[in-house]
């Protein structure tokens, strides 16, 4: 156990633990944005940069990221700690002043916007969260592409995506609302692919696309039933019994 | 070639060649690096070669003619050699190949030759030793002037941990920039567990107006494979990877063959020399982006995935590429250690200073007399590289600045000549040693205009990860431009200072975490410049089109050159008579300014006429 | 700490959807039977009614296809646990769970399933007919809880 301060309050905590998940448990909230608990971490939007003396120096890291592994002392919000995020949090509302996450960052830091160095206003912060989200689910449809200030989230060439199942993760975990999807007519269309929704065959309801189905490997009797007529099934099947 | 199966096998092949009379013979050496090339020097070689073919003496004497590696003065190319006296010969034509059998086979220089020079006598040419007089794609050649006794003696006598140690005592410094001590980095590699392991060199030297592992790699390839397998050998590797940059074929040509060489004497491969080390070395070549210089991205590029940088927190010695122990070292730190292991660390340290000792490879180009690549020992001053092998200032205008270390290093004004090179000091003044680069500038360079460029350099090749530089470098980019054109606004220096310092503070790798150098060190060296630009709307240069407008002194004699060259016709003058510019009709491009051979024009500011 | 199970006993729901409602207070702070994360199928002809709720399995398939481990079965409390933070939407735990167990919430965002309200459950609570309980996961419970799963599987065996 390794014994760190946050804010000069003390914790122990096993080596190799995150600067963010000890504040966590110190009930410290640190800002966060291209984070996601259920993702590997990122570490580029630097929203989560902190302040850190180890060693007798002191340095800004990014706390999603940082292993602890020798005693350290944080401070969550030191002036170089602020800086740095007013910075970063500056530089995306000139570039997504639309984003709601953005604009409640900037509310609490009291940023506001730079006319003179607006940008094509932009719903993509490129916090990465939809790649993540598309690679921990195997499929890995979609990868930043480009580089700098052109960097965008693209399916190879800009074609449909082969792998894409039609999941959606990637608009579920964007924080903007960047990735849209549209279920209509038996149809989910996202990243310019169409999938055939499946129809539960005893309500009718949409339920998933069949590509998704087949990745999760459910048997062929199971898929035709949304999960509320699977109860139903079951219960009917049980009853009798 | 015949595969060498043991020590003793390699230590008498080697003496064989050296002890073969070539080294007494007289030889000329073509130079064939990246720069002679664009002179012209293959035409120079094939007319040597042909008349040499053609002349019974030169043949009965044995004569030969062959390609080299670079020399150094590329401003002068095409550069030829005579061995063994070493006379080197500047801008040599094919039509001069006669004269120059003539002396080689007479042991007459005849003319005066150019290895006598300032720019030749202040360098200390050690890792540079062999260039320009071996052929780079001739192990033969290579063993003949010493090479591969380093790691005879490293495999017969020391064992990892005594050729580690030996690295570090020397106190060897990273050469590509970081100026991290390699031996610590190699130490740590060497601890660590895990059966894979690593070494890689990283040649992908991607500072502007930077070449110096791009010679090192043309002109003694060999230089470096014996580096990294001694550098194996010490921590344990396996497998080396050299990453050159796509921009560098001959590199690319010339390593690829002396690794075949090697393995073909059983240099590299399993068992090698008999002594049960299993090394082998592959190549990688980049793709044309300046942060796979950056070691977490070099090695993300050779594992095939985009090179973007990763967070350092977890060092690459406990898990670098493919997550195994790996050490990553520049070009020319590998080419020093051969001559670390056979000499010793006491040796190394004889020269430069005691922060960072031995010799670094600079690039030194810009408006400097003797253009090239030259070797000092670690704290030469600035002023004997720039004013004694530079050669001082072209058409001797006055010194400006130096820029060393790319677009993450800074300009150093004239207050700092006296300051010797080394790791330490440079980074104590504002600056850095970078990679080698150094960029001299005079008068007519204007300090925000570099600071634009540098800039807009890192603003293209920055990966687009994380925030602080994908968006910061942009709006640090935007008010440089605003300034450079006239539209600075009051305050936009601050601005730019705090935008600056926070990237720097705030960005994930050592490419944001440099850039604002060359901003923060002009706006510290020349903030007269940047307030002139924003408050006067002038650029004392004459670089920043528009914000200044030509002026002719008395010293003008009336050639007319400036008349010629101003696109806007707004100079007037008799032929010998004093001209003058017509300040209404000037649109401030600067060309004459330039053209006058008697640096008679000035850029005024426009509101003064 | 002492393990309880959920224990159903069909026979004895009466239809009324108390559990339905219960249920989607605690967890969703209003009435919504549709958002429950138990439901009652009414089998009018029949005059049954069976309430299904997730039945924390020992090897859940759920659990198996969650890629970011926002599911995970807690061997302490025999609970498969769902931590809503590390979910990212993609329902592939919807399409597995052969009983359909777990659902989707659209504007939460979230999966949702029954989580024995952390060891008070809100439904056994309100049930007017003592159809649902939660007794210690002991001797003669377990061995009716047996009973019950043995059914469970035949009718999925009857299908596969």
């Amino acid at each position: 156990m390794i014994d760190i301060t946050i804010n000069g309050k003390g914790l122990s905590v096993e080596r190799g633990v995150t600067i963010l998940e000890a504040a966590g448990e110190l009930g410290v909230r640190i800002p966060t944005l291209c984070h996601h608990e259920g993702l590997p971490p990122e570490g580029s939007c630097r929203v989560c940069t902190v302040e850190i003396e180890q060693r007798g120096g002191k340095k800004l890291v990014a706390s999603c990221m940082f292993p602890i592994t020798g005693p350290i002392a944080v401070e969550t919000e030191s002036d170089r700690a602020v800086r740095a995020r007013k910075f970063v949090i500056g530089l995306l509302l000139n570039r997504n002043p639309k984003a709601i996450a953005i604009n409640e960052l900037a509310k609490e830091y009291g940023v506001t916007p730079e006319e003179r160095f607006a940008s094509e206003p932009d719903l993509c912060i490129r916090c990465a969260r939809c790649v993540r989200a598309c690679e921990i689910n195997g499929t890995n449809a979609i990868a930043p592409a480009g580089t700098g200030f052109g960097r965008f989230v693209s399916a190879p060439y800009g074609q449909e995506p082969e792998s894409c199942v039609g999941c959606a993760s990637c608009a579920e975990v964007c924080p903007t609302g960047k990735i849209t999807y549209n279920d209509t007519d038996g149809a989910r269309r996202i990243w310019e692919k169409t999938f055939d929704l499946v129809r539960c065959a005893r309500c009718g309801a949409q339920y998933a696309t069949k590509e998704q189905i087949a990745r999760v490997g459910t048997g062929e009797e199971d898929a035709r039933f949304c999960e509320k007529c699977r109860r139903a099934v079951f219960g009917e099947r049980f009853k009798k019994s | 070639m015949k595969k060498l199966a043991g020590l003793d096998e390699l230590r008498d092949y080697r003496l064989s060649v050296t002890n073969d009379g070539s080294l007494e013979k007289p030889h000329i050496w073509v130079c064939g690096g990246t720069g002679c090339l664009a002179w012209g020097s293959a035409d120079v070689l094939a007319a040597i070669q042909e008349e040499i073919a053609s002349r019974k003496e030169a043949v009965t004497a044995g004569l030969r003619c062959e390609s080299a590696g670079c020399h150094g003065q590329c401003e002068r190319g095409p550069l030829v050699e005579i061995t063994p006296q070493k006379w080197i010969y500047h801008k040599v034509r094919p039509s001069d190949a006669g004269k120059i059998i003539d002396y080689a086979l007479r042991g007459d220089p005849a003319e005066p030759t150019a290895d006598k020079n300032s720019f030749t006598s202040g360098q200390t040419k050690r890792v540079l030793s062999r260039m320009g007089r071996m052929s780079p794609r001739s192990i033969d050649g290579y063993m003949r002037l010493g090479g591969y006794e380093a790691l005879e003696r490293a495999l017969r006598e020391m064992t990892p941990e005594e050729v580690t140690a030996a690295v570090s005592a020397s106190n060897l410094r990273g050469r590509g920039g970081g100026g991290f001590h390699a031996g610590t980095k190699w130490e740590s590699c060497r601890k660590s567990q895990g059966g894979v392991k690593y070494v890689l060199v990283n040649g992908d030297e991607g500072d502007p107006g930077a070449f110096m592992d791009r010679s090192l790699m043309e002109g003694d390839p060999h230089s470096v494979l014996e580096g990294l397998i001694i550098g194996g050998y010490a921590v344990g590797a396996a497998e080396g990877y050299i990453y050159v940059r796509n921009e560098y074929p001959q590199a690319v040509a010339n390593l690829t063959l002396a690794i075949d060489d090697a393995r073909s004497f059983g240099l590299l491969g399993e068992n090698i020399l008999g002594t049960g080390f299993n090394f082998d070395i592959h190549i990688c070549r980049g793709g044309g982006a300046f942060v796979c210089g950056e070691s977490t991205a070099l090695m993300a590029s050779v594992e095939g995935r985009p090179g973007t940088p990763r967070v350092k927190y977890i060092r690459s010695t406990e898990r670098g590429l493919w997550d195994a122990p790996t050490v990553l070292n520049n070009v020319e730190t590998w080419a020093n250690v051969p001559r670390i292991i056979l000499n010793g660390p006491e040796w190394f340290k004889q020269v430069g200073t005691e922060g960072s000792p031995g010799t670094k490879i600079f690039a030194l180009v810009g408006k400097v007399e003797n253009t090239g690549l030259v070797e000092v020992p670690m704290g030469a001053t600035l002023r004997e590289v720039i004013f004694g092998i530079g050669g001082g200032i072209k058409k001797k205008r006055p010194f400006k600045a130096v820029q060393t270390g790319g677009p993450s290093g800074g300009c150093l004004p004239e207050s700092a000549l006296e300051t010797g090179v080394d790791f330490d000091t440079l980074t104590e003044i504002g600056s850095m040693m970078g990679s080698g680069g150094m960029i001299v500038m005079d008068d007519r360079t204007c300090m925000v205009d570099v600071a634009r460029y540098f800039t807009g350099f890192l603003e293209g090749e920055s990966c687009g990860k994380c925030v602080p530089c994908r968006e910061g470098l942009v709006k640090m980019r935007k008010i440089l431009s605003d300034i450079a054109s006239g539209k600075g606004r009051p305050g936009d220096v601050e601005l730019l200072a705090d935008a600056s310092e926070t990237l720097a503070d705030t960005a994930l790798c050592g490419l944001g975490q440099s850039a604002p150098n060359p901003v923060l060190s002009t706006i510290k060296h020349f903030r007269d410049e940047y307030d002139e630009h924003i408050n006067e709307g002038f650029c004392r240069a004459g670089v920043c089109q528009g914000l200044f407008t030509a002026a002719i002194s008395d010293a003008c004699i009336g050639c007319g050159a400036c008349l010629r060259a101003c696109p806007a016709n707004a100079v007037r003058g008799e032929a010998k008579r004093l001209h003058a510019v017509d300040a209404r009709g000037c649109i401030g491009c600067g060309a004459c300014l330039d053209k006058c051979p008697v640096n008679a024009i000035k850029a005024e500011r426009r509101s003064a006429r | 700490m002492v393990k309880r199970v959920l224990m159903v006993y069909p026979e004895k729901c009466t239809g009324c959807g108390s559990c339905e409602l219960a249920c989607s207070l605690e967890h969703e702070g209003e009435f919504r039977p549709a958002a429950s994360r138990i439901g009652v199928f009414r089998f009018e002809e029949a005059g049954a009614n069976v309430p299904m709720a997730c039945f924390q399995c020992e090897e859940p398939a759920c659990e198996k296809v969650c890629k970011t481990g926002a599911l995970y079965r807690n061997d302490e409390t025999d609970v498969v646990a769902f931590n809503s933070d590390k979910c990212i939407g993609c329902r592939m735990c919807v399409i597995a769970c052969p009983f359909g167990n777990i659902a989707y919430n659209r504007t939460a965002k979230k999966a949702s399933k029954c989580d024995e309200c952390d060891g008070s459950p809100r439904c056994v609570e309100f049930c007017p007919s003592k159809a649902l309980d939660y007794p210690q996961a002991e001797g003669e419970n377990l061995a009716k809880k047996r009973e019950f799963t043995d059914k469970m599987r035949k009718a999925l065996a009857e299908v596969k």
